[in-house]
Formats: C-alpha cells, structure tokens, sequence
C-alpha cells in the first residue's frame, strides 16, 4: 500500500509544478440555449497546446496575447475566437448540420466524468427526456427496458412509496441477492430519494471499471443520477411549471370462479343449512325461521351453487340497518374483488427556477407529490425541496452546493403478504358471493354492545346470550372497509442529503476539490390497531397478535457521510489528452434507532401509547457504526481521438474486518479504439472497439460497506427483553466467525463493439461481460447438528457471463414525420453458483434464500453447481417418462425433492418506440419484456385450495359440473402411472378433493408460473403548444401538453392470474395487491 | 501583478499541497484503525450460565407439548382444517434443537462455575436427546455439537439409548451439596430432585426398550432396576417431585391458553372422551371443556358441518386448567410408578404391581388437585389387574391417560405398547399414509447438509407395521426400539 501512496504523491507532484506559460483565460462553452457542451476540446491554434473542458463545458487555458482558440465539440462546428486582452471567454457552439449526436457524457464516482466516445465498457446513459415518457415518481420503474442488463423486478403501487427492485446483469453475489446503490450527484441515495424531475440524465454503471470507483458498495452495480443545473435564460431568470395527473385502476385480478357461494357445505351436494329459531334467540330472528343460509365461518367457497335463489345473507343477523332481519337472492358477484379497490390518483406538481450568469448558476425545484392510493385509507403526501448551485467566488475558487430535502408521509403502507386483510382474502380466503357495496355500505355497523359486523361471523348455532362476540364477531376476518378505518401504519420520513464543496483552480491543468457530503435521515412510523378489533374478533388473532389492541412506534436516524479530498488533473500535450483524479475518501455510517410496541392488547381501550401495554412492552434500541476510508486514482489517456486508455486504482479500509486485515485493493484497466477514425467508409458513422476488466471490492452483506458491523468478532451473548419470574434469560449465538476473515473482490471483463452507419441513423452496441466472484467474504449455513448454524468466513464462486445489446435507428427522419426506435435485448448466458462453502467435502453446498410458505414449499435455494436461485420443494413424483405417480385412490404421490427451475429470467429488455409529427406531437411507447424464469403463486395455492379460483368450478371433460359428486359424472380427471404397477392409470376425483389433497400431499407443481411476459408499459403523446402563434409568447416560452397510460396493457404472459412484471418476492408472491393501470395528463410549462 | 498572482497560487498550492501530503502521510496508519468502532454495544462477552440454563429450561417444556405427536396418540383432534390428525407427512427438522437449545446447554456444561448448574444440564440435554430420537430414530448424537468443522454422523438408536442411559447416571454423581443458585426453574436448585428426575427418566428410557430386551436379566431390565434403587438416589414418588414448569403469565403463558386465545381449534379427541367416560375416569373434567369429543382425522368439509352442528365441542383442557399461569409437566410421579408396574409385572423388579399401580394412578388424579380415584374405580374390569404378567393393557392404558397432554411420550408408549387400541384417521389425506405414523421423517436440510449421514440412517430403517418400505424414510417406518 506505501507503494501506492507515494505513486499518489508522485501524481500530485506531477500536477502541480507542470505549469509555466503567459496568462489565463477561462470560460464556459455551451451551445445557443446555454446548455454546456461537455468535454468540448480547446486548442492554441497552431501549437499543441490545449485542454479538455469539464462536464459543464468550464474550461481554462493558458494563452499569449494575440493567439487563436480553436473549439470543437461533438456534434458541433468547429469555432474559432480570438484572444484579446480578457480573462474569460464564453464561446457559444453551432451544431453541426450533420447529425451526428451530441457527446454523451457519463458520470461516474465522486461526479467525474467521461464521454462516451472514449468509454472502455458498455456504459449506457438515459437522458430524462427517456426516463420520464410518462413522468415517474420511481427511477426504477422508469429505467425498465431501457437499458440493456437490467431487470426491474416491480411491485403493485397499491404498496404505497415501495419502488421495487433493479437488478443488473443478473446476479453477482450469493443470498438474497444483490442491491445496486443510486448515486445522486455524487452522494449515495436510495431509490426513493431521488427526485425525478431534477433527473437530468441517468449513467448506470454495471461494467467492470465503471463501478470500481465506487468501493464495495458499487459491488452489485451503480445507477448514476445527474441533476439539472440552471442554465442562462433570455429572461434571467427561468421559471418552469410541470403539473400533472394520473389516475391508476386495479389492472390484473386472478380469474375467480363465480358458480358456487361461500362456505364450506362439505364435499358433495352443496346444500345449504335451514334455520330453525330457538328460544333464547334474538326474537328479531323469528323473521329468518325456516329460510336457508350457507356456512358464514369457514373463509372458503365451498358453498351452495349461486343460482339466485331465496338466502340469509350475513348481513341480515345484524339489526339496525335497512337489511336486518331480510333475505335476500344468492347471486354471483364476479367484480367483488375489482369492486372493492379505489381508483388511485396521483398528483404531481413542481415550480423550478434557475438562474445562470457567467460566475453562478443555481437552480430550486419544489415538487409536490400527493396520491391516494388503491386501498381505502391509504395516501402518501411528499414535498421535496432542491436546489444546486455553482458558485464562482473568484476566478480559481468555485463553491459547490447541492441540497435536497424531502418530507414523505406515508399513510397506509399495508402488508401485502400471506392472508393480508384485502388481496389476501379475496384470492386466498374468500367467500365469492359477498356484494362489495354492501359490505362498504355497512362497514361501520355495530351490535349495540359495540361488536364490529363481519361477512365472515359464526353460524346461528354459536349464539350466545351470555357471549355475543361468539357469534358476531369476526371469525377470520374483519369486514374489509372496517379493517382499513381500524388499522393505521404512518410513516413518515424525513431525508436531507447533498454535498457543499470547494474547488481550487491551482493551474490550468490541476484542481482541488474538497467536499463534505451527507445524506441523513429522520424517521418515524407509527402502527394503531383499534381495541375494537379485539372486542369484535373471534378466530382473527390466530394470525394478528395486534388485533387484541397495539401501538407501535419507532425512530431512527441515519447519517451517512463523506470526507472528500480531491486532486483533478486534464491536460492535452500535442496528440495526448491526459486526465488523472486522486482522492480520498473518509466515511462513516451510522444508525440510531429505538422503537417500542405494546404487547396482549391495550389496558385503555384505543389509548396509543406503550405503557398502556396489557403485558409488559418490548422495546428496542439500535446502535450500528461503520466507518471506512479510500484513496483512489484514476486516469484516462487519449491518443488523438480514436484510442484511449483508463485505469483505476483503490484502496479501502473497513471497520468491520479484522484491523489487522482490513484493507482491499481494486484495480480495473481499460482500452477503446474508434476504427471509424481510420477507416473511412462512407456509410459508416462509428465503428468502436472496446475492453476492459475491473475489480470491484466485497464487503460483508452482499458486498456493501454499510452493512455488517459487529458480524466480526461473534459469537456473543445477549439478554432476553424479559423476566422469567425475576430471572434473565440469555441465549448463546450459534453462529460463528472465521477470525481470518477478509474483504475481497470480484473480477469482471467486457469486450465490446460500437457500431453506426448512415451517420447514425442506424447503430448498435453489442456488449459480451464475464463476471467472478471469488472467496468472498459471506455467511454460510452450516449442518445444525454441528451445534453451529452459520459459519462467516471468505468462500464461494459465483461466475456469470453475458451480452448485452443496444439498438437504435431513425426509419423515417422527414420534415414532418420522424420515428426513433431504441430497443435493448440483454442475454444472461449463465449465472452460476460454483460453489457456496468452498469445502466440497462437507456437503454444505446449499443455501436457503427465500421461503414464502413453510416447510415443503417451494423455497429458493444457492446449490453448488446450479444456476443463482433455483426453486425446489415437494411435488410431483414421476417416472422415467415423467408421468406423475398416482396412488390407489388417484392422488398424486409426492416427491420431496423437485427441481421447479430458476428464478432469473433468460432475456430481458425493451422497445422504445418515439414519433415525431409535425414538428409539435410527439408519441412514445415503450414495451419491455423478460423471457424465462420461474415463480411460486401462493395466493394461487390457496384460492385453489379454498375454492376461490376458476380452475376449481366449470365443467370436467364429461361435460358435467366438476364439483358434482363423481358417482354422478362429476370430479376432476387427473392421468398418470399407478405408483407400484408402472400402468397408465386415470381417476376422476372429488374437486375439492383434488385441491385439497394438492396442499396436503404438498404437491406444489400446479402453482409454479413462468416469469416470461410482454408489457406495454409506458404510451405518451405530446404536444407542444405554438405558443409564439397563440400570441402568449411574451410570457411562456414553451409550453408541452401530454396524455399518458401507464401498464396500459400486459401483452403476453402464459398465466395471466398474476402479473409476472409485479411479484414481490425473489421466488413469487404471497398475497401480493393487484397491478394497476393509469391514465393521466401533464402539462409542463416554461417562462 | 501577474507576479503577485502567482505568488499567491503558489503559495495556496505549496501549503495545500503540504497539508494534504501530510494528512496523506499522517493518515497511513490513522486511514486504517477505526479504534472501537466495531465493538457492538448490544453484546456482551461473557455470560451468566444461569441465564442460559434457564433459557433453555424455557424450551424444554416445548417438547412436552407437542401436538403433533400428541395427534398421532389421539390426545386431540383438530376442529378445524385437519391436517396433523389425517399424517400430512411429518418432515419436521431437528436442527433448530442442536444450534439452540443443546447448544445452550453444552455452554452450561462448559462454563458453569457451578457443578450442579453442569449436571442439570447434562440430565437436560439426554431429555433433549430422548425426545428426538423416539421421534426420528436415529439422529446425531456422539459426533453432534463439535463445531462447524465435523459434520456429525447418525449414531444408531440403540447407541444412543445405551449413551444416554450411561450419561445419565453419570451425571447424577457429579452433585455436590449446596443446589445451584438461580436459573433452575424447575426445582429451583434442589439437588435431590434433579436426582430423582434423572433417575425415573432412566427408568422409563430403559423400560422403552421392552421389546428390544424383554428379558428380566437383560440390559434393559438391569438399567431400569439400577435406575429405582435407593442407592441411586430414588426415583419420583409424590407429585412434588414431578419435572414441572411454572408460567409467570403476563409475557410467558401457558401454551394452551396461549394457543386457545387465537387458533380455538385444538380439540380433545373422541377416542379420549370415549375412554375417559368408560372409564367414569374424573379426569375427563380437566382435559376437556365438555364431553362432547371431536371426531378422530375427519376430513375438512365433514368436520366443519360436525362443528357446526356440535358447538360445545370440547376443547384442550377446561378452562380451569388452560389459565396463563398454569403450569405445565415434563415428567411425573404417577408415570414412573405405572413405569415400576409394568416392570413388576413383567417380572423385571420385585416391587408390588398392584400397590405401584395403585399409587400411580392416583398420583395421575391428585396432581390435577382431583380427589384420589375410589375402590369401584380400580374394581372395574377395564382397570382391575390379573395373573402377574398378563397387565399390560390395564398398566398401559392407565400410563397413557397419565402422561396426557405430553404427546412425545404418550405417542412412544401407544408405539410401545399398543395399548389403547387406536383406529387410524377416518380420512387420511393419502391413501399411501393411511396408518398413524411410527416415526418423523427427516427434514430436507438432512438430505442436503448431512447426505452421507441421512444415508446411512435412512439405509438401517424398517418396519414391520403396515406402510413399512426397509430403507426408505417413511413415517411408517419403526424408530429401533419399535421394530
């Protein structure tokens, strides 16, 4: 490491004494809208010297009186200006009229910049223009299809203020898998921090040197967001008005079956029960005597035929509304589910204003995000405040700063897992008759002794006088309505990061730049569940301990920052253009939490606060630290404009390893080589080669240096929260902790090729990457009969290899009509485990990651050999030819070991279509899609289980009522092989049988869906007003009106139950909110 | 001018140049040492073995109340979306068993200051032992706990047996005067009944091999006469000896009243009901709310339209004996002496069946606070006692009724025993699992984690009971003891 750090010195040495010359002139280059042109190169006419100007088009040069500046850009004319006797010289660059693009600049680590041109790796750049075809509130969402490599893995939006997931080129580390981290101007955000109108373009970093600035935490891959900056306006001062609206409906529903009522009447015959009143009933009951009703308490559809006939519905045991006491027709409900959801609406609204003179420039957005989301009850509120700005005290000093604040209030993020109190009913545990406007109508409807009504009571033979809840109460479930008004989980989240910094001009050629960078966050979030639920719940607490009364509440702060130094150096020396950055890097991490919840209810009934806990509260207290530091260097020679080389170098050092091995080096070198430069064919535009390898480094989970304090030196010993009787329980960790434990780092190579022809109208990019991860370091599970249940230490090898593609083409380029297409395709060759323990001996080459549904079920699972999450359970059994094996009764015989397949899509990518009409309409669409992959149904499990779903109603191949008895023609036909004798055997079985046994034989096959779909996610069509025609040009200066659909249409997909674009777990869903589609309108306005 | 202007770059650039070299420099050992910062202040170092033991005092009694297996002996039956009771495959890990609770145990034994706070855990943790392998067979055992580097193999039921028997008496020499000081929260420290408890486990471990080694000379009947000799130390004799753990309330309730407060669907079973009432057996008013027994492995649709006709269905114990703070037992009096009536019986002791008999059954009503059961109780046929050698049935019914709620040991004796008769599930969920199983099957970790070793076990399975396939991990395979 000393070696490294003298070489450091030895650069800054460099830098600093390699100036002489006459004077300095500095200045900016941007094009007629002031827009900088970035890396514009600036030359003394007739010499050899020259410089690069910066991402912001700054430049500075060294010159005599009398010379020539010579200024180039990508895609613009060349300029010349002569020098007199100012200090600063603003150019203004003409495009030029070939259409060639525009330099694409790509950020990187610590805001230091490239141009694509002399990029070494596959590095692709969303402009915003891209990102926000339907303007979005979630980069990742907004990102999918985009770019070539990623996989945007969705959530419903009715789970309020969850933005999904992104994962870039598969997967590169074991577990649950990898996070990429989102980088906004330098400081480290999550996603949901970032503030999608100031987006002015979006790097994302997931080849090999391109991430190897970051550290560990840029191990998984980096998505790089580069604000807008103000620019110069003809008035001074811009000011620009971006208002709109989207209106989001419930898309995606399973198909339910809609023949048969809730209920569980048994297995044949379906009758419905008759009422008898019996003294000691309530009298009002007497009006109900004799008439028919279907079983209320058991949360399946099992139930009588729905045929319209003469029922007691829920409702009318209940008295006081215009129901009570009243029969009703029992007739099916097939949009009960549909019914029940809102219609979402999304309001998105922010005033910017920018200013830009010759020493400053500085812009502020406001921005205002107000939704109300699917679920009744539900909103989440944001006000988010920015501002960045660019200062020049003096001609060599620049303030930097760049703040962004935002509040978020999030009212309603509800479970969406297992049983949750909406989706988890409707496809899980339903009864499929329930009219829901009624069950809204009534869902503050109570006895008079305060009971809460429910669809889902007891029978009239549970009643009891001297117990009313017996019958009144809710069995499973709440009345859903009643639900969302009873429980409330409020978030609220406060987050202020950004960076103040310092640049020095020391020379023309070297700048030093310290910066304090900071990303803190105050939170609170509450969770309420009303004693009414206890007072009116029977069964319900089998799967909610909070319906007995709870409060909760929590606080946390983090603090994330950065102690930047950095030494800049660009210089062009005859063909040569040098650039080179050293730093440091000095960091620390910290979370300060507490949180508290009331345990077995609330002594005063609805008083929210701990110590109203009927037994004693559980409190909580987090204390996590890390702390780390990196020097780095970078640089990047140019030999004229067609071969370039990089390099980086880093070292970090972390707290959360062993002092006395604490430290990790990273290099990556890479090359390019613009062919097209030297081989002149006429319709060739650009021909680039390119390669490159990198290391990034491995921190303890999944790679990220913000996570796994104190996993060294373990194991420890902890207190239990409570008293035994006057005694502390203590418990023994059982993992353990390889004293020898180290970082480490994963290597990646890219070869690549960039082609364009007919100046440019037509290009693609095809990129082929390998990746290894090696001897990282990770927890592995160990054999639990060693006593030990997990071992930390360095092992494992996971490799993936794979091509990422880009298309672009102008098909039509005419005066009125234009058409753009983008289109991405990314190839996941292979992504394999190798090995997990690194000991092949002692079979411990398997890792659990993801287990929706307890024992048996299909589980994600790491195996030595295999690719990255294959999902295995129990199933079918099957003979050589893959029938599956019945046994005497016509079930399926059960194998405990079935392989279901992988869960990481094949391909992946997008289509982005964009027309250009008229010069003033503009249409975009954009389809992604992802072939390959597997997911697990929960809800599908059981709504099949439950008689919810279609599959378990209709006719069977006899043409007859699959649910009638099979001695009458009915039952489910199922084929196979007779377990012992090996013959083609068949059986009709009873339907719910069938089902039944499928969960009880743990025969998971049947809920196993292709990840595969096809999406139309994004359509737009703008229009920009002619606001010079309209007369107002005075005022406005632009003027853009845009009708948009958002998921307008789900394509393709083979099972169309459940959107395979929104499964929120890693293997599949488990009650996950339906998927919406919206409409909405934007108008965006410039003064 | 110009001068002047490089001057003062110069000098910016020298100082800060010198200053960043410095803290370049100074920082190279600073850049790397983070002093503290990863000392977690939520842990500690060392630990109080008190703690732990009581710890895993407070997992033990889980073992106690198993209601899976308590299904499988027809203690309950479940009211509502049956699924145990109709032999959904019983692949339940064990693991969990190893990296906790033993593994809390074994720290005991290492670092206890204390040598009692030691020898109780070592009795505890053949407790731990006895419980797996009566439900799995063969499990780890002399290799287990060694750390991550030994993947331990599958020691053979009857090693295992014979290892527990040996530790066990081992451990009872090991006591030396003055109890323990805090952490046993069962016998709050007292030595002599940490003794007798050993002992009567013995007992019955040994007593469990039976049909292995019938024979009064044999190992089994020599451990169990060793284990009752006074010079042991004794075994449990009045029901204040009985292993037992007492609920504070509050945060820790009684399983049952903590399972009765949200699921409601563990029901006493028909079959018991039956018993109890033919029997004119009291303790029918303890182990259920009513005498209106839940019909045995029902199908879902069937039980849900009994259940609605049958609202006073009667649930896991009355309500008097389901409260938060009800304790719950690992082991009592009236077993051992049933256990020492068979063992007379069977000609292995010397010991007075009928007065053994006799005293067990009434400890089985007295430690429920029930009046001792009457003459006429004892004089029925179903109760009344034979020809020496010929009251297994009588014996075994009576252990059976005794050992309720504990399905771990009320399953392994009906294995053993195979008294009271038990009719099968009405409607298993298979056909291919329609008989109540003889075992657990192992969990899917053993077949990934430890494959040689579940190999090996799984090759030494068989049985002889319907359903039985040698070498194949079937829940109707036989543990050893049961072959």
């Amino acid at each position: 490491m000393r070696r490294f750090l003298s070489l450091f010195t030895m650069l800054m040495l460099c830098g600093v004494f390699a100036f002489a010359q006459n004077r300095v002139v500095t200045g900016r280059i941007t094009d007629k809208d002031g827009i900088p042109v970035a890396f514009a190169s600036v030359k003394v006419k007739g010499t050899k010297t020259g410089v690069a100007a910066d991402a912001n088009g700054q430049y500075s040069i060294r010159v005599k009186q009398g010379d020539f500046l010579e200024i180039t850009g990508s895609g613009y004319k060349l300029t010349t200006v002569s020098v007199e006797n100012q200090n600063s010289i603003q150019v203004v660059l003409e495009r030029s009229t070939n259409a060639e693009l525009t330099e694409v600049v790509i950020t990187s680590a610590y805001g230091i910049k490239t141009s694509a041109r002399r990029s070494s790796s596959n590095t692709q750049v969303v402009s915003a223009e891209k990102l926000n075809v339907v303007r979005s509130t979630n980069i990742n969402d907004a990102l999918s299809g985009k770019v070539s490599g990623i996989q945007f893995r969705g959530q419903s939006s009715g789970k309020l203020g969850d933005n999904g997931n992104l994962r870039l080129r598969g997967e590169g580390s074991l577990g649950g898998g990898s996070t990429v981290i989102y980088v906004v101007d330098g400081t480290r955000v999550s996603s949901s921090d970032v503030n999608m109108d100031d987006v002015d373009n979006v790097t994302v970093l997931q080849g090999p040197n391109a991430a190897a600035l970051f550290g560990p935490d840029g191990a998984n891959g980096a998505i790089v967001i580069t604000t807008k900056r103000g620019t110069k306006t003809q008035k001074g001062i811009g000011v620009e008005i971006n208002t709109g609206a989207q209106f989001d409906k419930v898309y995606i529903l399973p198909n339910y079956q809609n023949s048969y009522a809730g209920g569980d009447m048994g297995y044949e015959g379906f009758d419905m029960y008759k009422y008898t009143w019996q003294a000691g009933q309530p009298v009002e009951w007497k009006a109900l005597d004799g008439k028919y009703y279907s079983d209320y308490a058991e949360d399946v559809s099992w139930g009588p035929r729905m045929v319209g006939q003469e029922y007691i519905p829920w409702y009318a045991w209940y008295g006081g509304h215009e129901r009570s006491y009243k029969t009703a027709s029992l007739t099916p409900q097939p949009n009960n589910a549909r019914d029940f959801y809102n219609t979402g609406q999304r309001l998105n609204n922010s005033v910017t204003l920018t200013k830009a003179t010759d020493n400053y420039n500085i812009r502020f957005t406001y921005n205002n995000i107000d939704v109300k989301g699917i679920l009744p009850n539900t909103s989440l509120q944001r006000n988010s405040f920015s501002t960045n700005s660019n200062i020049d005290l003096s001609s060599k000093l620049t303030l930097g700063i760049n703040l962004n604040y935002y509040n978020q209030v999030n009212n309603g993020s509800f479970d969406d897992g297992y049983s949750n109190n909406t989706s988890g009913s409707f496809n899980q545990w339903f009864h499929r008759d329930l009219d829901m406007s009624i069950i809204k109508e009534l869902k503050d409807l109570k006895t008079p002794t305060g009971i809460r009504a429910s669809w889902n009571h007891s029978n009239p033979s549970a009643y009891k006088a001297s117990s009313l809840k017996d019958f009144y109460g809710a069995y499973y479930w709440y009345n859903f309505d009643t639900w969302q008004d009873l429980v409330t989980n409020v978030a609220d989240n406060n987050k202020l990061y950004g960076d103040f910094s310092l640049t020095y001009k020391l020379s023309n050629d070297l700048r030093l730049k310290g910066t304090y960078r900071m990303s803190n966050s105050f939170a609170h979030a509450e969770t309420k569940y009303s004693s009414d639920l206890l007072e009116s719940g029977v069964k319900t607490f089998s799967n909610c301990g909070e319906c007995y009364g709870y409060y909760g509440s929590s606080t946390a702060n983090v603090k994330d920052q950065d102690i930047e130094l950095q030494l800049n150096f660009n210089k062009i020396v005859k063909d040569f253009t040098l650039g080179a950055v050293a730093g440091v890097d000095i960091h620390s991490y910290t979370v300060l939490g507490n949180s508290g919840n009331t345990n077995g209810g609330l002594n005063i009934p609805n008083l929210y606060t701990l110590t109203n806990s009927k037994t004693a509260a559980s409190f909580g207290d987090t204390r996590y630290r890390t702390k780390d530091n990196a020097v780095y260097l970078t640089g990047q020679i140019g030999f004229r404009r067609f071969l370039n080389v990089d390099f980086t170098l880093r070292n970090d050092w972390l707290s959360v390893f062993p002092a006395n091995n604490n430290d990790i080096l990273s290099k990556s070198v890479g090359g390019s080589f613009v062919f097209s430069d030297l081989v002149k064919a006429p319709f060739l535009s650009l021909g680039k080669l390119r390669a490159s390898w990198g290391e990034t480094p491995q921190s303890l989970g999944n790679g990220k240096r913000t996570q796994g304090a104190y996993t060294y030196p373990g194991p420890l010993y902890f207190g239990a929260t409570n008293l035994w009787a006057g005694q502390f329980l203590e418990g023994v960790n059982s993992g353990s902790v390889d004293p020898n434990l180290h970082g480490a780092v994963a290597r990646q190579a890219e070869v690549g090729i960039d082609l364009g022809f007919f100046k440019n109208r037509l290009g693609f990019s095809v990129s082929y990457y390998k990746y290894v991860s090696k001897d990282f370091p990770q927890s592995v599970p160990v054999y639990l009969g060693t006593g030990t249940s997990s071992y930390t230490t360095n092992s494992g090898e996971i490799n993936k290899k794979g091509i990422d593609v880009q298309f672009n083409a102008r098909p039509l380029a005419m005066k009125n009509l234009s058409w753009e297409i983008n289109a991405t395709w990314a190839y996941l060759l292979s992504n394999k485990v190798v090995d997990i323990d690194g000991d092949p001996t002692t079979n411990k080459g398997r890792q659990v990651v993801e287990n929706i549904w307890g024992n048996g079920a299909p589980y994600l699972v790491h195996l030595d050999g295999q690719e990255w999450g294959t999902m295995f359970g129990n199933g079918k059994a099957r003979d050589a030819a893959g029938n599956p094996k019945l046994d005497a009764n016509g079930f399926f015989v059960t194998d405990p070991n079935v392989n279901f397949g992988n869960v990481l899509p094949k391909y992946s990518g997008g289509v982005q279509n964009e027309f250009r009409v008229f010069n003033s309409f503009t249409i975009r669409a954009n389809i992604d899609y992802q072939f390959g992959g597997k997911f697990f149904s929960l809800s599908d499990m059981w709504g099949s289980y439950t008689g919810v779903l279609a599959r378990t109603a209709g006719v069977n191949d006899k043409g007859n009522p699959m649910r009638d008895p099979v001695a009458q023609g009915g039952g489910t036909h199922v084929f196979g092989v007779d377990q012992t004798t090996g013959k083609p055997v068949d059986y009709y079985v009873n339907t719910r049988l069938y089902y039944e046994s499928l969960y009880g034989n743990k025969v998971y096959d049947d809920f196993i869906y292709d990840l595969t779909f096809v999406k139309l996610r994004e359509v737009s069509i703008g229009y920009d007003l002619p606001v010079a025609k309209l007369g107002i040009g005075k005022w406005i200066t632009r003027a853009n009106f845009s009708i948009l659909a958002k998921q307008p249409l789900l394509i393709y997909a083979k099972n169309k139950d459940f959107d395979p674009s929104e499964i929120s777990n890693l293997s599949g869903e488990a009650g996950g909110f339906p998927g919406t589609r919206g409409l909405g309108v934007n108008l965006k306005v410039g003064f | 001018m110009f001068k002047h202007k490089n001057m003062k770059l110069n000098k910016f650039t020298s100082y800060s140049f010198i200053a960043l070299t410095a803290f370049a420099v100074s920082s190279c050992n600073k850049i790397k040492d983070f002093g503290n910062t990863n000392v977690n202040p939520q842990e500690v170092t060392s630990l109080s073995t008190s703690a732990v033991l009581a710890n895993a005092e407070v997992g033990i009694v889980g073992m106690a109340n198993n209601t899976r297996a308590a299904m499988y002996c027809q203690y309950f039956s479940e009211a509502e979306y049956p699924s145990n009771s109709r032999y959904s495959i019983p692949q339940v890990s064990f693991g969990g068993n190893y990296s906790g609770t033993l593994r809390n145990l074994q720290t005991v034994i290492n670092q206890a200051a204390n040598k009692n706070e030691a020898a109780v855990a070592r009795i505890l943790t053949q407790y731990v032992y006895w419980y797996m392998t009566d439900l799995w067979g063969d499990i780890p055992y002399s290799q287990a706990l060694k750390g991550s580097a030994v993947i331990p193999a599958y020691d053979k039921q009857e090693d295992i047996y014979k290892g527990m028997i040996a530790e066990l008496k081992a451990a009872t020499a090991t006591f030396v005067a003055g109890g323990i000081p805090s952490g046993d929260l069962y016998y709050g420290g007292d030595n002599a009944k940490w003794i007798k408890f050993a002992n009567s486990m013995r007992a019955i471990m040994a007593l469990r091999l039976s049909k292995r080694y019938p024979g009064a000379t044999e190992y089994a009947a020599t451990q169990f006469k060793d284990a009752i000799a006074p010079a042991s130390g004794g075994v449990m004799e009045s029901n204040s000896d009985n292993c037992a753990l007492a609920y504070p309330g509050s945060t820790y309730r009684n399983p049952y009243y903590e399972t009765h407060l949200t699921a409601r669907d563990l029901g006493e079973s028909l079959p018991l009901v039956t018993l109890l009432n033919s029997l004119g057996d009291a303790r029918q008013s303890v182990y259920g709310s009513s005498s209106v027994g839940v019909p045995y492995g029902w199908s879902e649709g069937n039980i849900n339209t009994w259940r609605e006709a049958n609202p006073g269905w009667s649930r896991a114990f009355s309500d008097a004996y389901r409260t938060e703070t009800y304790p719950m037992t690992i082991m009592n009096a009236s077993q051992v002496y049933l256990a020492r009536a068979e063992a007379a019986d069977r000609g292995w002791t010397s010991e007075n069946t009928s007065s053994m008999y006799v005293a067990g059954v009434t400890a089985g009503f007295t430690r429920w606070g029930l009046a001792a059961p009457s003459a006429a109780y004892f004089a029925q046929t179903a109760n009344v006692l034979g020809a020496a050698g010929t009251n297994l049935k009588q014996i075994a019914t009576q252990r059976y009724i005794a050992t309720f709620p504990d399905g771990a040991q009320g399953w392994a004796e009906w294995r053993r025993t195979g008294f009271p008769v038990l009719a099968p599930a009405a409607s298993p969920l298979s056909a291919s699992h329609a008989t109540i199983p003889r075992r657990y099957t192992y969990f899917t970790d053993e077949y990934t984690l430890n494959p040689a070793g579940v190999a090996a076990a799984v090759a030494r399975l068989k049985g002889s009971f319907p359903g039985a396939q040698p070498g194949k991990d079937v829940q109707e395979n036989s543990v050893w003891w049961d072959e």
